[in-house]
């Protein structure tokens, strides 16, 4: 068949691959924020809570209300000690473009550099990879003595080759002392990014890792009672964290979070709903192109059916047989397609995912096998769409009709 | 016993515009063995009723017996395996399919019914050589002859062993030289033992054979 409308087969690939190629854009950039993989490799078991709003009823219809991320005394008092999580910390933002002035003990070559504090617990979440030291202890975190890890290359910078581990270096003019240096990581990752991590406790995002996922209705009824009990002692005033939420949701992209459970879960609804029609359109106005051509390639074909028929086929035969070498186009198409949003992802980074041009893209991501059954289908569903009726209709055509290529397609 | 038996068919077309007669409470019994020519005028429906013997179109009276078997309560999927199994066709274009190449295009039938690879490559290789093509298998239809792709026809009609085969007009795109060609393998292959029912316009291609009935305005009338 595709040797017989060359043509026609061409466009629709390259008609298919395009389509593929957005979808697939959209799906990777998600992916790739959504998989397990080092260094966030616990995802899967992770619970976020990003946000906290402490509120005071004034009257019937106002609030007195305090938000924003979690702050420490909240984390301290009724986070910090949940039973189920086997690993819980608390982390700023990592912000790449808000340097702080760093500089060597007792030189005074002044250098720019984006940092994240952190917790002790925090490097027991992520994977890093360690080219020296270690990272800081819970001993450490308690010490008066400040530590920090540095990436790779910020070390490079401020040691030019020299052995970073055990230095001190002063970040706005504090010393704090170097325990490890880690392989750079980008900026695709949300909470392990950063360049300089500084142990301290900050405001910020908390991060809850389960045993197991099954842990995570656990986790949650903690901490609901965590509120219950600041609503106690705090009387007016009564708490809600926005989450624990799993990986899924924490990566939507939410305008405003709400000032509750409820208002937050609508605004998830109204995302959910948001993804399914624009899955479908992007969907639906390929399929719609590429139904011309498979209707037209389906029809130089009828007297092939009505010969086959004559010899034996039986409607459903035809019809999984011409939407199977449709299939084969699609495939073709969403394979070409796929690799094509690879390279979009790659080649377009900064703006699709957000990161800097020094970071490197997880390409194991893009390999996963979560990607190729979506991709599959996808291409399944985009035949099914794009030549379904077509092919439904020349698979039940009269046997007369289509070898005399009587048409009624 | 008739292997083939249309009992007082009537077939119309229906169309916006006109109704069409293409048959008018037709009778007609065909032996075993035996090789029937049919003729008339273009038009007189000689095709309709090839394509309503070979159940590939329905009458709109009438009944069709074939082999014994009444096929008129047949439902699609069993006319298919009927046709799979008893019945053959050859068509005056031939009706090769272009993307397949000869071997493939003659094991055709046999993708329908229970085989192997091997044995449908084994028993293709054997109707070839039956028609003299041997040579010729890995061509594409768009490589040989009109004569030749008739003869692969023939071989794709031959392949399931069926007791009948219907030919509509398969001479009638060749050149007389191929078509005596053609004539000679259909002939052999009824003396082997398989009905054929023929159209032809060629009075004398229809001398050949055994019998010949003559319609005139979807009426037999002789
Ligand atoms: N699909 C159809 N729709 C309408 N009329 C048809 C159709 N097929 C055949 N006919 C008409 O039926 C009559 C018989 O046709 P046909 O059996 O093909 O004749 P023949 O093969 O003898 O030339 C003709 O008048 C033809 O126009
Ligand atoms: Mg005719």
């Amino acid at each position: 068949m595709l040797k017989q409308n060359k043509f026609i087969s061409i466009i629709s690939i390259a008609g298919t691959a395009l389509a593929i190629m957005m979808i697939m854009t959209l799906i990777v950039v998600n992916e790739v924020k959504n998989i397990s993989i080092a260094p966030e490799d616990k995802r899967d078991r992770t619970l976020y809570i990003t946000f906290q709003v402490e509120r005071e009823r004034v009257n019937e219809s106002s609030f007195n209300t305090r938000s924003g991320d979690v702050s420490p005394n909240i984390f301290n008092k009724y986070l910090s000690d949940l039973k189920t999580p086997e690993y819980i910390s608390i982390m700023s933002d990592f912000n790449p473009e808000f340097k702080q002035t760093v500089n060597v003990e007792g030189e005074s070559n002044y250098f720019q550099f984006p940092r994240r504090i952190v917790d002790a617990s925090y490097w027991n979440i992520f994977s890093f990879d360690f080219i020296d030291g270690n990272p800081f202890s819970e001993e450490d975190f308690q010490s008066d003595v400040r530590n920090v890890v540095l990436s790779e290359s910020i070390a490079r910078e401020l040691f030019k080759g020299e052995k970073a581990v055990g230095r001190t270096i002063q970040i706005n003019f504090e010393n704090h002392r170097v325990t490890g240096v880690v392989k750079d990581v980008s900026t695709v990752f949300k909470y392990a990014s950063g360049g300089i991590w500084v142990s301290r406790r900050s405001h910020g995002a908390v991060l809850l890792v389960a045993r197991d996922k099954q842990d995570f209705p656990t986790i949650i009824a903690e901490v609901r009672e965590a509120e219950r009990r600041y609503g106690i002692e705090n009387e007016p005033w009564f708490l809600y964290f926005r989450g624990p939420e799993n990986q899924k949701v924490n990566n939507m992209d939410n305008m405003w979070r709400g000032n509750n459970e409820e208002e937050f879960r609508n605004v998830i609804k109204i995302e959910n709903r948001r993804r399914i029609f624009l899955f479908a359109v992007l969907l639906i106005i390929p399929a719609l192109n590429l139904s011309g051509f498979s209707l037209s390639r389906i029809k130089k074909r009828t007297s092939e059916i009505g010969v086959r028929k004559a010899f034996g086929a039986k409607k459903h035969t035809i019809l999984i047989q011409v939407l199977y070498e449709n299939l084969i186009t699609s495939l073709i198409g969403g394979f070409i397609g796929l690799i094509f949003s690879y390279i979009a992802v790659v080649w377009l980074k900064n703006w699709l995912l957000g990161v800097t041009d020094s970071s490197t893209i997880p390409l194991n991501a893009f390999l996963s096998p979560a990607i190729f059954v979506i991709v599959f289908a996808v291409c399944v569903l985009l035949n099914l769409l794009s030549a379904g009726l077509s092919a439904l209709k020349a698979s039940r055509m009269s046997i007369v009709n289509s070898l005399n290529k009587n048409d009624q397609l | 016993m008739s292997i083939i038996n249309l009992q007082n068919i009537t077939k119309i077309y229906q169309t916006k515009e006109v109704e069409t007669v293409a048959l008018e409470n037709v009778n007609l019994e065909v032996n075993e063995g035996e090789f029937l020519s049919v003729m008339g005028p273009s038009g007189c429906g000689k095709s309709t009723m090839l394509n309503i013997m070979g159940l590939l179109d329905l009458p709109n009276e009438g009944k069709v017996l074939i082999n014994g078997t009444e096929t008129n309560q047949m439902k699609d999927g069993q006319l298919a395996e009927f046709r799979n199994e008893t019945l053959g066709f050859i068509f005056q274009s031939f009706h090769l399919i272009n993307s397949l190449n000869v071997l493939d295009n003659v094991e055709l039938p046999l993708l329908y019914r229970k085989s192997t690879d091997k044995s449908r490559r084994e028993l293709a290789k054997e109707v070839l050589s039956k028609v003299g093509l041997s040579h010729r298998m890995k061509h594409f239809p768009s490589q040989l002859s009109g004569g030749q792709c008739q003869r692969v026809a023939i071989a794709r009609a031959l392949i399931g062993n069926p007791k009948i085969i219907l030919a509509d007009e398969p001479t009638g795109n060749l050149d007389s030289k191929m078509g005596e060609e053609i004539m000679n393998l259909l002939h052999t292959v009824n003396q082997a033992g398989t009905t054929i029912v023929m159209v032809t316009h060629d009075e004398s291609i229809a001398k050949e054979t055994q019998r010949i009935i003559r319609f005139f305005d979807g009426r037999r009338i002789q």
